[in-house]
């Protein structure tokens, strides 16, 4: 009591105007003016509307600060009418589903009590493990997010890679049929004895079905090809067999 | 039939052929290269995965403990 006789002495007594304070939800600061420039010295600014567990002794001769935390309920309730089904909607899993809405529940029953009293504290026992604790989240969220980008650049090397395969393929498929056109043609048919007339059959099929692949040949896509040679070789080697 | 009959092929056929062949097995041996490479590139992502995996593990972790903190007074 004496200090704060003191210093309001001091403060009238150097004739001190009373100066504009950025924490305006005061109630002493409403009702004396010349008392501003010592609040505003001890103000501490909430980082998020909580602070911590004031002194009794001290508070009886301080005057009470008030955080601002009216429109922190304000904001809950706006946000909890669309919270589940953002939250289902969300692609995480369960358990990260249950800790939101668990969370979400308590910070429901959180702004329930601020309505009710508005100055609210909680005690924290051990600040720093906790700051550590969100210093070690964040790093880690860092680490995920360098992953993402690892995997993003692995992708497209991947990506550049099986280009390359493919070219290789197709070329390997040139070459193979270069290959086969290089080797002697001859009709297994003409070796044959006594030619059987299914083996024949397929030479009159090729001509007469020719025009009709012609017709459907801008349909034709990259797989239907490749389909129609694979048949083609089977039937090959059922043929040797 | 005798379908192991022998084949004769002409002598400049022949050595296209071989050359055909000796391009062949380059390319087969670049294909095998290239499958390597995207074999260890999927080695590399999942372990990437992994890794990505055991952080959001860690945070989840971490989170939930501090969101315990937070609201063990209520």
């Amino acid at each position: 009591m004496s200090k704060k006789k003191i210093i309001s002495k001091a403060q009238v007594l150097a004739k001190v105007v009373p100066t504009k304070v950025s924490m305006t939800n005061t109630n002493t600061a409403k009702s004396n003016n010349t008392i501003k420039p010592l609040i505003a010295k001890s103000v501490v600014k909430p980082a998020v509307n909580i602070v911590s567990k004031p002194d009794i002794k001290s508070s009886v001769n301080k005057p009470v600060i008030k955080p601002i935390i009216k429109s922190l309920p304000k904001l809950i309730n706006n946000k909890q009418a669309n919270f589940k089904d953002t939250v289902d909607k969300i692609n995480a899993t369960p358990i990260q589903k249950e800790i939101a809405v668990k969370t979400e529940f308590k910070k429901k029953k959180l702004a329930a009590i601020i309505k009710e009293n508005e100055t609210y504290f909680v005690y924290l026992k051990n600040p720093l493990d906790y700051r550590r604790h969100l210093l070690e989240s964040s790093r880690k969220i860092l680490f995920c997010l360098r992953s993402h980008q690892k995997i993003f650049l692995i992708r497209q090397k991947k990506l550049e890679e099986m280009n390359k395969l493919k070219i290789s393929v197709r070329e390997l498929l040139y070459l193979n049929k270069k290959f086969n056109e290089k080797l002697p043609k001859y009709n297994i048919h003409l070796l044959d004895d006594a030619p059987s007339q299914d083996m024949i059959k397929p030479a009159h099929i090729k001509f007469s079905t020719a025009k009709k692949l012609v017709e459907v040949k801008h349909e034709k896509t990259e797989m239907d090809r490749l389909e129609e040679s694979l048949a083609n070789i089977e039937r090959k080697l059922k043929t040797l067999q | 039939m005798d379908k192991s009959l022998p084949v004769f092929v002409k002598i400049n056929d022949y050595k296209d052929v071989l050359d055909v062949v000796d391009v062949m097995k380059q390319k087969l041996k670049e294909t095998t290269q290239t499958l390597d490479k995207i074999k260890q590139l999927k080695t590399e992502e999942d372990k990437e995965l992994q890794e990505w995996e055991k952080n959001i593990t860690e945070i989840s972790r971490r989170l939930a403990f501090i969101d315990s903190a937070f609201f063990e007074n209520e």
